[in-house]
């Protein structure tokens, strides 16, 4: 099976830079999507059970500015090859900046047409976008099945068995590939590489494709007007001396002051 | 071709209604309702919904039939909103997909065309246009929906869907309390730093000297099942806006402070003084949880006497 992993490299949201109100994002760092990297350790897994026969990573940046965020982004996606993907391809357009899920939905399912995929997995959602909607979005555009928040999966005889994590129930749906899986954090402990596999994960292919290669054009359907941060200003008063009892004491009576007991 | 309005819900998520109300309202377009499952006794007409399409059984395992029946029978939709849980957010990707038009998460604000959605981690507030026909997504819990009228009967038709491709094997349910964690006034949140699961007796003290709800990380309710997942608090979690927030043995990952960062006054209780959380609090006392929760208790047992 030709297993494809879909991979966000997202803003890394614990190292936001701020000016006033204004989010830095071309100074803040990428980090992979958290929960890819589940995704990516659940692929190579398939591989290792013989199931997978190549596992290829799909990212489609999203960040300015675009020359140096193709150079982070590589050194990112060698990690993930040293996880053990084969091949990764990495779609960088100007045109593509700041675009919603849908957009990501339609560069990745061309992507993917154009070189053929049976299981296509993913993170049940990304750090800083966190819509969750970029799996069933490719599932639709490619005309397949789509299993979202699974946090088991087994292939056997060509039937995908997974344990779905929803809000009140937990099912067990039987599948056939093609298909889209959404995996949650829990699904696994992804593998960290060692320094032999990340040496050798420096041979493997990464290839940079812009919009023109792939023969998609993108109409914005949605204008961002603006973003703003989120911040609240707090205090910041730490009682780290004297004993656990003056401790309590002095906590309580900070929280006393602010009239935050009953 | 008649614009129109249509909310997709089921009995447990009315309060979509009153979301769909707002847009009415500011759009003058009427609401068509696509009702879920078991619907005796809802009568849409007393909040304005227009027609009523029900759909029996099909509890939406496979998104991909229903999307393709919505997106053959409701092509002059040009608002589609439905209720936010996992299955109707697989739902709007793959409606989002056949019919090509976008999707917008939570908005905190709406006057169609124009939204607001939290974004970045919910760091940010991000401002947005759009120009097609959109798919809003929103809580239901949130909205209350206005009665118009008693007694005025939508039309409802009876429709079905065709199965997917998706065989259904089991179906486990989880168990789930009655806390409402967002209407918590004082919050004591739990993470890793408790090493077993009886060791959250020490919080849950401490929570009753306080009479306050009991939060926790995402892994205590995810990974660990200590607490059930009305208890979780972060970016897939709920959002919480205590008057006190009291964080014990929660490093502060940014997927956590996404839920919190609303609280009033936040205390954050960790052993590590690099903690990240000591950072975003008001009082950060830096000790074992072990020997610290049991004093605070007391004290503020005592000082209740
Ligand atoms: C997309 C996505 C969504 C997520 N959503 C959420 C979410 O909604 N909510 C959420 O919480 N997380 C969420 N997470 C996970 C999040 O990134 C963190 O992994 C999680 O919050 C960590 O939980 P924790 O702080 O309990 O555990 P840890 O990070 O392990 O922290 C435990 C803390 O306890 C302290 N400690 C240890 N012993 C003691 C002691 N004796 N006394 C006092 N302190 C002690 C340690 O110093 C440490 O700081 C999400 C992750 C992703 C990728
Ligand atoms: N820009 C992207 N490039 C590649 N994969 C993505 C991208 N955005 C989202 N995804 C995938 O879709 C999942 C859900 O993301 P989201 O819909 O943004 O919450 C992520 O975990 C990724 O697997």
């Amino acid at each position: 099976m030709r297993v494809w992993v879909l991979v966000k490299l997202s803003l890394d949201t614990s190292q936001l830079r701020f000016s006033g109100d204004r989010i830095l994002i071309e100074e803040t760092p990428l980090r992979i999507n958290d929960i890819d990297r589940n995704a990516v350790e659940e692929a190579v897994r398939l591989k290792e059970r013989g199931i997978a026969k190549q596992v290829s990573i799909l990212t489609v940046l999203k960040y300015p500015p675009l020359k140096d965020r193709v150079k982070e982004a590589d050194g990112l996606i060698r990690q993930l090859l040293a996880m053990g993907a084969d091949e990764a391809y990495v779609v960088a357009d100007d045109a593509l900046i700041l675009t919603d899920p849908m957009v990501t939905s339609i560069v990745a399912s061309e992507v993917l047409k154009a070189n053929g995929y049976d299981i296509i997995i993913t993170g049940e959602a990304s750090i800083d976008g966190y819509s969750g909607q970029v799996p069933a979005m490719i599932a639709a555009r490619l005309g397949i099945p789509v299993v979202t928040y699974v946090k088991e999966l087994k292939v056997d005889n060509g039937i995908v068995t997974v344990r779905r994590d929803l809000d009140n129930e937990t099912q067990v749906v039987d599948s056939r590939a093609p298909l889209v899986v959404s995996v949650t954090r829990e699904i696994n402990m992804p593998r960290i590489p060692t320094v032999i596999q990340i040496r050798l994960a420096i041979k493997k292919p990464i290839k940079l494709l812009t919009l023109n290669d792939i023969n998609v054009r993108i109409n914005k359907v949605i204008n961002v007007k603006g973003i703003k941060a989120i911040q609240v200003s707090r205090r910041g008063i730490i009682i780290d001396s004297g004993s656990v009892e003056e401790k309590a004491e002095k906590l309580i009576e900070y929280l006393t002051k602010d009239n935050v007991l009953r | 071709m008649r614009l129109m309005i249509l909310v997709i819900l089921d009995k447990g998520n009315l309060g979509i209604i009153g979301v769909a109300q707002e847009v009415m309202e500011a759009t003058g377009l009427t609401i068509n309702a696509l009702l879920l499952g078991n619907h005796e006794g809802i009568n849409l007409g007393d909040y304005g919904v227009s027609k009523v399409y029900a759909i029996n059984g099909s509890g939406l395992i496979d998104p991909a039939p229903l999307a393709r029946f919505i997106t053959n029978n409701f092509n002059d939709a040009k608002y589609i909103i439905m209720p936010d849980n996992k299955v109707y957010r697989t739902l709007s990707g793959y409606l989002s997909g056949l019919m090509n038009i976008p999707v917008i998460i939570n908005p905190t604000d709406f006057k169609p065309p124009s939204f607001k959605v939290n974004a970045v981690g919910n760091r940010a507030i991000m401002e947005l246009e759009v120009q097609r026909p959109v798919i809003i997504v929103a809580q239901a819990a949130r909205f209350k929906p206005k009665q118009y009228s008693q007694g005025n009967k939508a039309m409802v038709t009876n429709v079905s869907v065709e199965p997917g491709s998706l065989k259904l094997i089991n179906v486990e349910g989880k168990s789930i309390s009655n806390v409402r964690i967002e209407e918590a006034d004082i919050i004591v949140a739990v993470g890793r730093g408790f090493k077993s699961k009886d060791d959250l007796k020490l919080a849950i003290d401490l929570a009753e000297a306080l009479g306050a709800q009991l939060g926790c990380s995402r892994p205590l309710a995810a990974d660990l099942k200590w607490l059930s997942e009305e208890h979780w608090v972060g970016l897939s979690g709920h959002r919480v806006k205590p008057r006190l927030y009291i964080a014990v043995g929660i490093s502060g990952q940014p997927q956590h402070l996404a839920g919190m960062m609303e609280s009033g006054v936040v205390v954050v209780i960790n052993i590590d003084k690099n903690a990240p959380f000591f950072k975003y609090c008001d009082y950060g006392v830096v000790e074992d949880l072990y020997r610290l929760l049991p004093a605070l208790t007391r004290k503020i047992k005592e000082r209740r006497r």
